[in-house]
């Protein structure tokens, strides 16, 4: 039956592009966490309150979402948090050094920006492989972090700055709303743009790309370019969110983000993933953390489930594209 | 007889690429095995070596009746090869490349350094070389590390030793030393198999020569009663379908818009310098390895060059990159299909529109689908691709539509300068002359091609002019008219 279901598929090219892929594999996690979340807590089934348990993680699904363009261009950037921790800093230092608010956020996004574009300086011109460099990088950002801030935790901002995560329209949190926005359209980019079509194409086979007269090593420039100015928003939005700056700010962040972009079902060898699929791993996320805070999981357990729901993915994610393409 | 082969014959999924062979070697003999690429000479001693297990036939070593299995099989019955290039471990020291695989331990298994050492320095010497063998492999030139690698082939005992193209990376003064030290070997009465290109090399060292041809052992002659003419003729055959090259209008005109002067890359190739006239198929023949694909490459801007300048329609120009060249009209086919000319798991219509973004996309970067199918259709239908729609994956498409495929991509750039690199490489018959037919229609159309292809018949049946290349240079500019598969074979090898 199964037999005759593949031969039948491989022979529809189109239904095939349409039924085997790996983010309806996150939709129905998706649905198997909503629901027995609902089975913890009532809670759940109020919107309002899985809307305020999406902002803490609104930060690391902005980087997520750029981290799956990396990804499927057959890269990838660990150096991620220690990017949001080191431009949150700089930007406390700079607020606090008493050059204005507006000039702060731009230091701290244009900090980001750099630590980018020397990640991938470094991959393309020195050709160091992304995840040696950028776990490298992440050891070098948060240091200079720490030497920066020391243990201090860097505050003094006006209110208006403060908790953009209690800032709503309707019931939507402006931090989801910002996500969202971006999310579509980042994937309206990544599906409909030629400059998306390249991404995969580069994943698939960079040889072959460079041989077709693509870009190859402008395009995973500008990637970790634009990785580390989004690191820098992400640096500024956590900052309104916590009112301070610390230098071990989103430690480990790196491992949950990786977690959205894989369970999303974006492949870790490049070439295939989409934008959907890591809104949809965002949210899997978000439900799964406030469904073990209700259920009084701890934090340390907590870390065991999301990296047994990392190595499951994988598994799953590898074995539908085993399975769609021989 | 010290290796005897009966009726060897080696089928890869299908297809036959070795047929009855039965060979002989002697104790104390130097034979030669000589053929075109793909002839079956290299798939023949994989076989002897334990690399290859036969499809069918016997091998008798000591007129022992033995399998080889493996290469470990191979080496414990006395079978040993040395690769073209050298296979060491560099970081080892050279007692240890020597021992690899069969050091003897003590009680505990601890390594008995000084008993290698002083039996690696005997073997040394026993060849005539001047080496520590407690120094490391890195460093050591490639002559003496395939040295080491025959001095490994000693220390088991070896009886029949297989030299792969051992002179190809040597120079001339190396290459005195590699044939002592084999003198020495067969004064011993090591039986030698030696493969190599150069006829001269061949005639001074070796007893006989044993030629093979498109699978087949053709004859086998002592080296003496042999001429080079002769075994070049047995190389490539009698058959040879003569097809007319097609003439077109442009070639009547003068104007050339490709120009290559003194074009050198260090190691790659030197002091290459031609003229391609639009409509022209101009044939690029020569071994594997004869710099053909990186001249291509390099034009190609997909490598760089030192030396030398590229005119194209008259001006200077210098390609860095292939998306430059795209950009000012250039196309290349690669020769490898699989890393450099398809995206495997990628649609059929992706591939094909992969190398002209700006013509499925509009003035912001969104793909317009509707001209990518129709693109893609335009083509499917053209050269007759088989497949179930273009959304099909590039990768479940047969080798021949697959290279349709990467043609159609290529066509829609509507390129100037062609350049294909063994386009038929895997390809079988009826594509082939499809493909063939394509070739022509282009160059009536006014496209200027360069056709890279190791198949004689192939060019000869093509190019308006042919270009032969050895070992990094032109040897010799013929026309068509003159070109006969003898001549660029002498020109080729020699």
């Amino acid at each position: 039956m199964l037999k005759r279901f593949s031969i039948y598929l491989s022979e529809n090219p189109t239904l095939r592009y349409w039924i085997v892929r790996p983010e309806w594999v996150a939709v129905i996690l998706l649905i198997i966490s909503v629901i027995s979340s609902i089975q913890l807590s009532p809670f759940f089934a109020d919107l309002a309150f899985i809307m305020d348990s999406a902002t803490p993680y609104v930060e690391y699904g902005l980087i997520a979402i750029i981290l799956t363009l990396i990804i499927i261009s057959g890269e990838i950037d660990l150096s991620i948090a220690s990017m949001i921790a080191l431009t949150a800093v700089i930007f406390g230092t700079a607020y606090n050094a008493g050059i204005g608010m507006p000039l702060s956020i731009l230091i701290a996004l244009l900090s980001g920006t750099l630590c980018g574009l020397f990640n991938g300086i470094l991959v393309t011109q020195l050709r160091i492989p992304s995840i040696i460099l950028t776990i490298g990088t992440l050891t070098l950002y948060r240091g200079i972090a720490q030497s920066l801030a020391s243990d201090f935790s860097l505050g003094g901002y006006p209110s208006w700055f403060i908790g953009i995560d209690y800032r709503y329209v309707g019931i939507v949190p402006i931090p989801v709303i910002i996500f969202t926005v971006f999310a579509i359209v980042v994937g309206f980019f990544l599906s409909s743009t030629i400059y998306g079509k390249q991404l995969y194409l580069i994943g698939t086979n960079p040889q072959t790309a460079k041989y077709s007269g693509i870009k190859v090593d402008r395009i995973k420039l500008l990637l970790f370019t634009l990785s580390g100015l989004v690191c820098g928003i992400a640096g500024v939005l956590t900052t309104s969110r916590l009112a301070v700056a610390r230098f071990n700010m989103a430690t480990g962040a790196e491992l949950e983000i990786v977690l959205m972009v894989m369970l999303g079902g974006t492949y870790i060898f490049g070439g295939r993933g989409n934008i959907f699929g890591t809104f949809v791993a965002f949210w899997i996320v978000v439900i799964l953390r406030a469904g073990l805070n209700v259920a009084r999981i701890k934090i340390e357990s907590q870390l065991t489930i999301l990296g047994a729901m990392l190595i499951i993915a994988i598994i799953l994610t590898n074995y539908i594209y085993s399975k769609s393409q021989k | 007889m010290q290796l005897k082969t009966n009726n060897i014959g080696k089928t890869f999924s299908g297809v036959n690429v070795l047929r009855n062979v039965d060979f002989d070697l002697k104790p104390g003999e130097v034979h030669a095995l000589v053929g075109e690429n793909g002839a079956g000479k290299s798939t023949f001693v994989k076989i002897l070596s334990g690399v290859y297990t036969p499809t069918e036939g016997n091998i008798f070593l000591d007129e022992k009746n033995v399998e080889i299995t493996s290469p470990i099989v191979a080496q414990k019955n006395g079978v040993a090869l040395i690769h073209q290039e050298p296979q060491s471990f560099s970081h080892l020291s050279v007692a240890e490349n020597i021992f690899m695989g069969h050091m003897d331990g003590n009680n505990f298994s601890r390594v008995k350094w000084q008993d290698i050492n002083s039996k690696s320095n005997e073997i040394l010497n026993s060849i005539g070389l001047k080496i520590d063998p407690k120094i490391i492999m890195e460093g050591l030139s490639i002559a003496d590390q395939q040295m080491i690698e025959i001095a490994g082939a000693l220390s088991k005992n070896s009886k029949v030793l297989i030299m792969d193209e051992p002179t190809s990376p040597l120079t001339p003064n190396e290459v005195g030393k590699l044939f002592e030290i084999v003198n020495k070997l067969k004064s011993n009465g090591m039986a030698i198999i030696f493969i190599s290109h150069r006829l001269e090399e061949i005639r001074q060292i070796s007893d006989r020569v044993t030629i093979f041809r498109d699978g087949d052992l053709i004859t086998t002659k002592n080296i003496n009663d042999v001429s080079n003419e002769e075994i070049i003729n047995f190389m490539i055959g009698r058959n040879i379908e003569e097809t007319e090259v097609k003439e077109n209008v442009f070639l009547k005109k003068d104007d050339y818009i490709l120009s290559v002067k003194n074009l050198s890359l260090s190691k790659k190739f030197s002091d290459i310098s031609f003229n391609l006239k639009k409509g022209e198929i101009l044939g690029f023949a020569g071994l594997v390895g004869a710099g053909r694909t990186e001249v291509a490459k390099s034009i190609f801007g997909a490598e760089k060059f030192d030396n030398g300048e590229i005119f194209y329609n008259g001006k200077s120009i210098i390609n860095n990159s292939p998306n430059e060249a795209i950009d000012k009209g250039f196309a290349y086919v690669p020769e490898d299909r699989k890393q450099m000319g398809i995206f495997g798991p990628v649609a059929v219509e992706d591939n094909i529109t992969s190398a002209v973004p700006k013509e499925i996309s509009n003035n912001f970067g969104l793909i317009n689908s509707k001209s990518v199918t129709s693109k893609t259709n335009e083509y499917i239908k053209k050269f007759n691709i088989i497949l179930t729609s273009g959304r099909q994956l590039i990768e479940e498409l047969s080798g021949g539509n697959q290279q349709k495929c990467i043609i159609s991509k290529w066509l829609l750039s509507k390129p100037k300068v062609l350049i294909l690199d063994e386009p038929t490489r895997g390809v079988d018959v009826g594509v082939k002359s499809e493909m063939y037919e394509i070739i022509n229609q282009l160059a009536e159309e006014g496209t200027a091609i360069i056709l890279i292809s190791s198949e004689l018949p192939e060019i000869l049946s093509l190019s308006h002019r042919i270009i032969v290349m050895r070992e990094g240079k032109i040897t010799k500019i013929l026309n068509n008219k003159e070109a006969t598969q003898e001549k660029i074979m002498s020109f080729a090898i020699n």
